[in-house]
């Protein structure tokens, strides 16, 4: 329980406040839509996120950060894609894996992050509006089709979610490949597995 | 028709954020490519965290829970 090295990160600002707004919205809309593991699971990250900025970041996972060879990572990554993609969806097997990935990803995004190379201010402020409008958009979107697919004529026909869309790509196999790959990809960029400097405060 | 205005509401978005990527590649100094830009948010734990969730449950709803779930009668 000792502040670590950039506390600084996990005080409540601007950008903390909205985010947690943000997942505090995404807790009620998947207990309201009835997924309730979903859920509840949001709504223990966003508790957990409130006590963490409420107490300046001192709480640590570790003490030191896991740095493993990049190789190793890859290795671990490409086994795992590999179990999902032979693992029939919606199975145990899927839980397992999906539950690991979840847990070690939250161990290394609960470190400090890395630095990185600087950009004008400006540019961040316009990136960072830009994606929000896009994301938010496309968050409305979504909700909206949701809900007049639930009580407008016409269902999922008419109002198809992106869920719905996706569906039957990911039943076809090549789009259950390229669907696994592409998130798990994604992942390991969240997380700056590529990065020189990972881990270091 | 509905069908084609709701698909067509998502690819509008999707054309937007390739768009956005492309413009920042070419002018990063005036707009931040989205990698560089999640570099600076998730500084924050809270956003960090955040994000990785909402990617996290992106997976984990396609590949693990029951896709569609509605409620109502």
């Amino acid at each position: 329980m000792t502040p670590p090295a950039n506390a600084t990160t996990s005080r409540w600002n601007v950008s903390s406040i909205l985010w947690t707004i943000v997942l505090a919205i995404m807790s009620g809309f998947q207990l309201w839509r009835g997924a309730y593991v979903d859920g509840v699971l949001f709504t223990a990250i966003t508790l957990l996120l409130v006590i963490d900025s409420s107490t300046g970041g001192r709480f640590r996972i570790f003490r030191k950060h896991f740095v493993a060879p990049r190789w190793v990572t890859v290795s671990i990554v490409l086994a795992i894609g590999l179990v999902l993609v032979i693992a029939p969806r919606h199975g145990l097997v899927d839980l397992v894996a999906t539950v690991l990935i979840g847990v070690a990803a939250f161990i290394l995004g609960w470190a400090p992050a890395s630095a990185r190379q600087e950009l004008p201010a400006r540019a961040y402020r316009a990136s960072s509006i830009t994606w929000s409008i896009l994301a938010v958009a496309l968050c409305l979107w979504e909700a909206l089709a949701f809900i007049f697919s639930t009580y407008l004529p016409g269902g999922e026909e008419n109002y198809p979610t992106i869920s719905v869309l996706l569906d039957p790509f990911l039943n076809w196999m090549p789009g259950k490949v390229i669907f696994i790959g592409l998130w798990l990809a994604a992942g390991l960029a969240l997380l700056r597995v590529w990065g020189t400097n990972r881990g270091k405060p | 028709m509905i069908r084609t205005i709701v698909v067509a509401g998502y690819l509008l978005i999707v054309a937007g954020m390739i768009m956005s990527e492309i413009y920042a590649r070419s002018q990063p100094d005036r707009f931040a490519p989205v990698d560089d830009m999640l570099g600076r948010i998730m500084r924050s734990r809270t956003a960090r965290i955040g994000m990785i969730a909402a990617w996290w449950w992106f997976g984990w709803h396609f590949i693990f829970a029951a896709t569609v779930d509605p409620i109502g009668p």
